[in-house]
Order: structure tokens, then C-alpha cells, then sequence
């Protein structure tokens, strides 16, 4: 896809389910009480072949332990993370305690040696549960903003009952089917709208690898610094120069025949470099 | 000796999953649940580089896996934050949630020390730890003393207290200080496993972990490359205090 697009799910009957697309996400819907759902939620993920994000639903601010469990789950190699940055789903009816919760989580996973999340506020009205409505919003997002900074959601029970379930699958396929109508009637807006879109994420990745092999840099720089500072290597070449070095050379290869008649070293690395010097 | 469960706890940094895998499955000959911690933000496992896919990784480990040991992997993924012992926080952590419980423990990291002359034999000394004829050591010391909480190699037990100068060796003197009073770890007894790799009695720890919750210590942990040549810092603190809270609840230290 060329836009996000977060599916949004209490379960799913199995990890089978997970459609994969660009830009297209999991989140798993856990609602109050978090902290009880938090517990079946780490079971999904466990088994989860595709990266999946969290998406709480809140109606009250979340204790400091709960920010803890919530948290621990950005450990867990399934977590979603975009741009080497975590996510998470924020989902209710007030704004502004969504907003506070998300500072909290925020700073707490910070703590934890995260880069800034990106937390998405997402009011419930502004979820899609039919998927003809989803895809209209698609389209009028891709063809008046092209590439959106605003994801869009979709929960598959949301303003739908329980009979009328959508799959991930069914979902991305008619999300598909819009991109591919775009293409067919505006096919060079199209073809640039994907071509940027590649290209973002292809900078996006060098500059990731750029920041990580800075990193390394730094760290090889220190060890070097350390190792040339005075320390155990400075003192190791000092007391081979003053134990070994200033000895004659006379002495030094009366040493090596002691070697060699000690069973130490070879006989024949006494006339030639070429050979194995010291016995095992 | 009864049977006995045990679980591995392994932070780590330069990569080498399905290797490390291989040589934890083909070296211990215990049953026992490995505890896997990425630094996923290190050169050499960021997804960029090594092309890797996190979720399914898990299951890639446990195929690499030989003999019949190995009974399950617990995969986890962090940033780099207190060294190995950050990891080693996340995955007792992890065990903690996931309601993994074993009579003994074992903490180890890939350790490299680029910056120490001697970096290759240290990791060597540590890891024979779980060499067979280590291991049996090991058991047959718990099961001998109720009170041994830490079996470690010998040559690596070092000491932070001087008793000429009456005070603690390091530079993390000041660190030492505070997090003893926060955490009340009172012992007489300051000696440590330095490089942070040896067998404990999971009963020593895991009542203070309860109390304590790792991911709370983990958040006090430096970021990035720490290092204590010049001064002292949390995680290297932290370090000592992992033997010291074991220590604290009566127990002692044995070495081979």
C-alpha cells in the first residue's frame, strides 16, 4: 500500500490470518481490564509470524505498573516497529486523557532505551468497520493528499454486528483493487506517487544503517582510545621491553634452544620462519 | 542426583544466533529453557543489515538446535542499554511473565571486550562454565550446600572491597553506595564474578526480582557503549550488586 493502513483486531482464530502487505499493519485490540488482557495478548504475539502493534483501548489512565506491562511487550521480536521505532494504538472517546497516556507510555518506554514511539490517537468515530467505506477514504486520501502522513484504521466489528466479520485478507485485497483502479485511470500520478513512496522508505533504511554504523564507530573509537591510553596494553609492551627486550641476543637464543630441548618448541622454527614455532 | 531444571539466560550483541543455539544445544546436557536476548540496534543484528525477520526467528533458533536438551527458546529484542546486564534484565523479566520456573540459573553474554589485551582468554575462562564436567561441579555443590547461591569460575571472582583502605575498589564506588540503601542488598561479603557469568540458586534471586521488578532497575541502566575505565557507572554497579542481592539473602559463593 502506498498509505497506512492499521487492521485492527481483539483475536485472530489464528497467526495464519495476518495478511502481508507494505504499509499494511496488525495492531491487537486490548480493552479494559488491560492489565488481564495484557496476559492473553503476549500468547498472540508469541506466535505471531508478522510484526503486530498494541492498540488499547482506554477509559482511564493507566496505573504505573500497567505502563510496565505495556511496555514489556515492545521486548517481544514480534512488536511492530516502523522506522526502528516502536507503535502503538491509542483508542477511545477522550481525546485528551489518550493524549496524557500517550506522554506516560512515551517517557516510560524512552526510559527503557526506545526511540520515541509513535503513539496514534485514534477516537473511535474515526475507525472504519465496513470495509466499502474504508476504501472510499482510501481513495479520496490517495488522490487529494497522494502520499498521507494519517494512517487509517479499521476495525472489523466496528459500526458492523458479528456476522458481517472482515478479513485482513478481504480488506487488503479491496485496498489492492483501489490502488490498481488509481493506476488504470491516472497512471503516471500513480506511478509517482509509488516511486516516491519507495524511495522514502529506501532513504529512510540508509539513514538507519548510517545512524547504527556511527554508533559502531564510536564504540571501536573508544576501545582504541583505551587500549593506546595507559593502560594493560601500555603496561604489557612495557614489561616485555624491560624483562625481554633489552636482553642480548646470545641470551635471548640460548632461550630458544632451552625451548626446544623442554619439548616448548619445534627444532627446525630455530632455522626457518616458515615452520609451525610453538607446540600446542 | 534428582532431576533438575535449569534455565540459561544469554545476552546477545555481535550476532551468531543459530551458532550460539548449536553450542548452548550441543554443550549442556541438562534439560534446560534458553533465554535468547538481540540487541537489535548493534551492527550486527539490525534487521537492515542482516536481513533478518524478527518473528520468526524464534522458530529458525529452535530448528538450529541439536540433541534433546534445548526444551524451549524465549526469544526477546532490546535496545542497547546496561550492557549485558540490561539484557540480562529483559530476560529475567521475561521468565518472570512467562511463569518459567528452574532450580538453577546460568547468566551469560558474548563477550568480547575489545578494549581489554587479553579479551579472547577471559571469554574462554567464563564460558567453561557450562562445560559438562563444570556443570556437574556446579549441581553437585547446590545439592551439597542448601546455602551455595553462586557457582562460578574461580579465577574470576574478584573482590571490590580493600580492607586496607577500608572502602570499594572501583570507580562505581559512588553508584555502589546508593543502590545498596535503595535496595537494602546488605552483605558483608563483596565479592563479585566479574564479566557477569555464573550459575545461581534461582530461589536466591528471583524473591527480590518480585520485589524489585527488573525492568524498573533496567530503566536506571546507561544507554550505548558504557564503559568504567574513567568512571563509574550503573550497569558496571550493577554488575557487583547482581551477586551482592544474592549475598543478602544468606547465601554464599562457591568457585572452581
Amino acid at each position: 500500500m502506498i498509505n497506512r493502513i492499521f487492521f485492527i483486531a481483539e483475536n485472530y482464530s489464528s497467526p495464519g490470518d495476518l495478511a502481508s502487505g507494505d504499509n499494511f499493519y496488525h495492531s491487537l485490540l486490548v480493552s479494559p481490564p488491560v492489565q488481564v488482557a495484557l496476559k492473553n495478548a503476549s500468547i498472540f504475539f508469541n506466535r505471531s509470524p508478522l510484526p503486530i502493534a498494541l492498540a488499547l483501548k482506554l477509559s482511564e489512565p493507566l496505573s504505573e505498573e500497567t505502563v510496565c506491562d505495556i511496555s514489556s511487550f515492545l521486548f517481544l521480536p514480534a512488536y511492530l516497529f516502523i522506522d526502528d521505532r516502536p507503535v502503538i494504538n491509542l483508542v477511545g472517546e477522550d481525546a485528551s486523557l489518550l493524549q496524557s497516556q500517550a506522554i506516560s507510555l512515551s517517557s516510560y518506554m524512552q526510559s527503557q532505551g526506545f526511540r520515541e514511539p509513535f503513539i496514534d490517537i485514534v477516537l473511535s468515530r474515526e475507525i472504519f468497520g465496513q470495509t466499502a467505506a474504508l476504501v472510499d477514504s482510501y481513495e479520496r486520501q490517495l488522490r487529494i493528499e497522494g502520499i498521507s502522513g494519517n494512517s487509517l484504521y479499521f476495525h472489523p466489528y466496528n459500526e458492523a454486528g458479528p456476522n458481517q466479520y472482515v478479513s485482513s485478507r478481504s480488506l487488503l485485497a479491496a485496498l489492492e483493487e483501489a490502488e490498481n483502479g488509481l493506476a488504470r485511470e491516472n497512471p503516471l500520478l500513480y506511478s509517482l506517487l509509488e516511486r516516491f513512496g519507495s524511495v522514502q522508505e529506501e532513504l529512510a533504511k540508509e539513514r538507519r544503517k548510517r545512524i547504527v554504523t556511527e554508533r559502531e564507530l564510536g564504540n571501536q573509537k573508544q576501545y582504541v582510545e583505551v587500549l593506546r591510553s595507559n593502560h594493560q596494553a601500555k603496561e604489557i609492551q612495557e614489561f616485555y621491553a624491560r624483562e625481554y627486550d633489552i636482553l642480548p641476543l646470545w641470551y635471548k637464543r640460548f632461550g630458544h634452544v632451552l625451548k626446544v630441548l623442554m619439548g616448548k618448541r619445534t627444532f627446525r622454527s630455530l632455522f626457518r620462519d616458515d615452520v609451525k614455532k610453538y607446540k600446542d | 542426583m534428582n532431576p533438575v531444571s535449569c534455565s540459561i539466560f544469554f545476552h546477545n550483541y555481535y550476532g551468531g544466533h543459530e551458532e550460539w543455539v548449536r553450542h548452548f544445544s550441543g554443550t549442556i546436557r541438562i534439560p534446560f529453557t534458553l533465554f535468547y536476548n538481540i540487541v537489535g540496534d548493534s551492527v550486527y543484528n539490525h534487521p537492515d543489515f542482516t536481513g533478518e525477520s524478527y518473528p520468526l526467528l524464534a522458530d529458525k533458533l529452535q530448528k538450529a538446535a541439536t540433541g534433546e536438551s534445548l526444551q524451549k527458546i524465549v526469544l526477546r529484542r532490546s535496545p542497547n542499554q546496561g550492557k549485558d546486564i540490561g539484557g540480562k534484565l529483559v530476560l529475567l523479566d521475561a521468565a518472570i511473565r512467562e511463569e518459567i520456573h528452574s532450580d538453577y540459573s546460568v547468566f551469560l553474554h558474548d563477550k568480547k571486550s575489545p578494549y581489554k589485551v587479553q579479551s579472547q582468554e577471559w571469554k574462554d575462562k567464563l564460558f567453561r562454565i557450562i562445560k559438562p564436567d563444570f556443570v556437574q561441579k556446579a549441581l553437585a555443590a547446590f545439592e551439597k550446600n542448601k546455602e551455595t547461591g553462586i557457582v562460578a569460575a574461580g579465577d574470576s571472582i574478584h573482590n571490590e572491597y580493600d580492607p586496607s583502605t577500608e572502602s570499594f575498589i572501583s570507580n562505581n564506588r559512588p553508584q555502589l553506595l546508593k543502590f545498596i540503601e535503595d535496595f537494602n542488598i546488605h552483605t558483608m561479603d563483596y565479592r563479585y564474578v566479574a564479566g557477569t557469568m555464573f550459575w545461581a540458586r534461582t530461589a536466591a534471586f528471583s524473591g527480590f526480582f518480585r520485589q524489585y521488578p527488573p525492568l524498573e532497575i533496567r530503566k536506571m541502566l546507561e544507554k550505548g557503549n558504557v564503559m568504567d575505565e574513567k568512571e563509574g557507572t550503573n550497569s558496571h554497579a550493577w554488575e557487583r550488586l547482581l551477586c551482592w542481592l544474592i549475598f543478602a539473602q544468606g547465601y554464599s559463593l562457591k568457585g572452581f
